[in-house]
């Protein structure tokens, strides 16, 4: 590691840049759990850096191999964990797994139609989403600092979801 | 796709999909292409909304500060991760605590952007200095060995994990810790920390969300000591060996001679609890101050052994058989300066009593009358004097409220420390300065919170051919001010609490007021010379309530 130059740093930090959001949407995929997710994700960036002398593609193909990456922490994550715990089963994950590495193309068009959706919401239901989606609050505890049913406010988030899901999804360029 | 499928991917990422749903949303992702599709495109707008957020909060806090710094606040966590193992690999970490410091030489505001192993909320060893290791972040595998003391980890904000020397320990991960020798108590403090591992030389024990102790000599069986919740024993290659219940009594589905032969049962009083190591270290100071001949007083708050509170109060029959108190003034209103021969007296409590203080185990004074104070005396004339001491203030409807000053105002080089009940800003005043503590270089707009322990200090003294007058909240600078006509400081009889204007009398006066101070008071120290702020920041980290502070992030 102290061998590495500080061009290697500097081109591995900018691959990174750009490849982040993809890595950890496809990470998300296989973590159920949010904050084992941001776990996996930093053993996923100090191997890839570890490993980073030893690939020499560009920087499409660096999203691929950090993907690959993720997929072997997120397995070796799975065997760590507790034998109760309600998973889904390897067959699947590694399904959902090959199809995300293959379809990284759509991935990317979602993330960039994402931004997009965001600013199409009005802005109430764009504060209410990103409040719903802050660490530390429960969608209960947001109800009540709104003057909210819990049930009222959760079909309201499930309804702006949908609108954002079908949102990501109008770009005739993602069917082909 | 139905809206069914739709429903059941939302509830999974919420990570509340009923068990009964388990399967069926199995099969459908497994059948349905076009159902994996649009849990791919969900689980990319969870990501892009909880990142969001997190980015939002990342971004708030960090202040980028170079050219790399600005791609981080972009990639955030993972360029500050890789730009710590980049620094990081070229920095020795110890191995052992007391030979070195702990800390890497990774920038802190990069470390605080990467999830650590674990933090040390506490710690003591005698004869070594806890400053550099007090808030420390362990972010790989780390073996500790220590003679004497102990060290208070929390784990990934959900496991506290206290060692007691003397032993050997080892990190090796998030939920693993490697005991080869010593004592510890282990706590989960939320689901999160459950299946956190001591591994012994014989035996793993898994922690299934409880607090146990366990005490490990090389080559022996563990001796455990089940406080609450589940404990598992398990083998060295990985087989349940049984669960133990509180008190060490075993789950009615184990196995119960095959676990009782894994262990040894253990009388865990001993183990240090959270805070311990705080009030070793507050002992330890205090030792070390009588050797310090620049401190004047120093007042723990320690309640009175027994042995000086029989002293002679008490009631005696008057020839005339009635009932008198033989002294007004009792033993246990005394306040102990352990200073001896100090130019400052022992202290006098007055409408104060004793309360639960900053460390579980030690005292402190409840303030909560309108009277209540404690007075002393500093004798002689002091060109330069720090005095500090630590309070835990509770609401009060007073306008003013005195932490401390001089009794009398009359002269030069009388002294007050106090804070209004509106900015709650602590102010310095100084006998003779008109503009004393308002004509000043303010560095922070600190509000005193309450019901929370501060250290409030102040520093004066002569620098630069100006009298200065510098007070720190929590180690922290937080006021200089000059003095115009100030050259020494004389307090004279100190009062720390309410001070009242000495015209109070029973005939009501418009110009009588007073300061009450509502709250607790511990760790009185004055000293007759100037503390640097690298000092006065020390006092304050080893003297933090850290256990407690760090609760409230959990």
């Amino acid at each position: 590691m102290e061998d590495k130059t500080n061009d290697e740093h500097s081109l591995f930090l900018s691959y990174l840049a750009s490849s982040e959001p993809i890595i950890r949407a496809y990470l998300r995929s296989l973590v159920q759990d949010y904050h084992d997710q941001s776990e996996i994700m930093q053993n996923v960036f100090i191997t890839a850096w570890n490993k980073f002398s030893s690939f020499s593609g560009s920087q499409d193909e660096f999203c691929k191999w950090a993907c690959v990456i993720a997929r072997y922490q997120a397995m070796k994550h799975r065997q760590n964990q507790a034998r109760d715990r309600l998973v889904l089963n390897d067959k699947l994950i590694t399904l959902i797994a090959d199809e995300g590495i293959e379809d990284q193309s759509t991935t990317k068009h979602w993330h960039k139609k994402l931004d997009i959706c965001l600013q199409k919401l009005s802005p109430s239901n764009r504060t209410l989403i990103q409040k719903a989606y802050e660490l530390d609050q429960s969608i209960k505890e947001l109800a009540n600092s709104l003057n909210k049913s819990p049930n009222s406010f959760y079909q309201k988030l499930l309804r702006i979801r949908k609108s954002l899901s079908k949102c990501m999804d109008t770009d005739p360029a993602l069917y082909s | 796709m139905k809206d069914s499928d739709q429903t059941l991917i939302e509830l999974y990422l919420e990570g509340n999909l009923p068990k009964d749903k388990w399967d069926m949303f199995s099969t459908r992702l497994n059948e349905s292409y076009k159902m994996r599709r649009e849990f791919r495109k969900l689980c990319t707008l969870d990501d892009r909304l909880r990142s969001g957020s997190l980015h939002h909060l990342l971004t708030s806090e960090f202040q980028p500060k170079n050219k790399i710094s600005l791609i981080m606040s972009r990639t955030g966590i993972a360029a500050c991760i890789l730009i710590a193992l980049f620094f990081g690999s070229k920095s020795k970490l110890l191995e052992e605590i007391g030979t070195e410091p702990l800390i890497a030489s990774v920038p802190k505001d990069l470390q605080a952007n990467r999830v650590p192993y674990a933090v040390i909320l506490d710690y003591f060893q005698p004869f070594h200095n806890p400053d550099s290791i007090l808030g420390c972040k362990i972010f790989e595998p780390r073996k500790f060995k220590m003679e004497a003391g102990g060290v208070h980890l929390r784990f990934n904000n959900c496991v506290d994990f206290i060692f007691q020397g003397p032993g050997e320990f080892e990190i090796l991960g998030r939920k693993d810790v490697r005991i080869f020798k010593g004592n510890a108590r282990t706590m989960v403090l939320n689901k999160k920390g459950r299946e956190f591992t001591i591994h012994t030389d014989t035996s793993k024990i898994v922690d299934w969300g409880t607090e146990f102790s366990v005490s490990v000599s090389p080559g022996e069986k563990p001796k455990i000591k089940v406080r609450n919740g589940i404990v598992e024993i398990k083998s060295k290659d990985d087989h349940s060996l049984g669960f133990l219940e509180r008190y060490n009594n075993p789950l009615n589905t184990t196995d119960i001679a095959k676990l009782q032969s894994s262990f040894t049962n253990f009388n865990d009083s001993k183990v240090f609890q959270p805070g311990n190591l705080g009030y070793k270290r507050k002992s330890a100071r205090m030792n070390g101050f009588q050797s310090d001949n620049s401190v004047l007083g120093y007042f723990d708050f320690a309640y009175p052994p027994l042995s000086e509170l029989k002293g002679n109060n008490y009631k005696e029959k008057t020839p005339q058989s009635r009932i008198s108190v033989k002294n007004a003034l009792r033993p246990n209103r005394i306040i102990k300066n352990h200073k001896k021969n100090s130019l400052v007296s022992n202290g006098v409590m007055h409408n104060s009593v004793w309360s639960v203080g900053r460390f579980p185990g030690s005292r402190a004074l409840l303030m909560n009358k309108q009277e209540s104070h404690i007075s002393l005396d500093i004798s002689g004339k002091h060109k330069e004097m720090t005095i500090s001491c630590w309070i835990n203030a509770s609401q009060s409807m007073n306008a003013w409220s005195c932490i401390f000053g001089s009794r009398n105002w009359d002269k030069s080089g009388r002294l007050r420390f106090e804070f209004p009940r509106l900015s709650r800003t602590p102010k310095l005043f100084c006998w003779g300065e008109k503009s004393f503590g308002y004509n000043s270089q303010r560095s922070t707009d600190l509000k005193l919170p309450y019901n929370e322990w501060i250290m409030a200090s102040i520093v004066m003294g002569i620098s630069e051919n100006h009298y200065l007058g510098l007070t720190y909240v929590n180690g922290d600078i937080q006021n200089k001010s000059k003095a115009k006509y100030l050259n020494y400081l004389e307090p004279g009889e100190l009062i720390v609490g309410n001070i009242r204007n000495s015209r109070l009398s029973t005939i009501p006066d418009p110009n009588n007021w007073e300061r009450p101070l509502s709250g607790l008071i511990d760790e009185l120290i004055i000293w007759n010379r100037c503390l640097s702020a690298e000092e006065i920041k020390k006092l304050h980290k080893e003297g933090d309530t850290t256990y407690l502070s760090n609760f409230a992030s959990l």
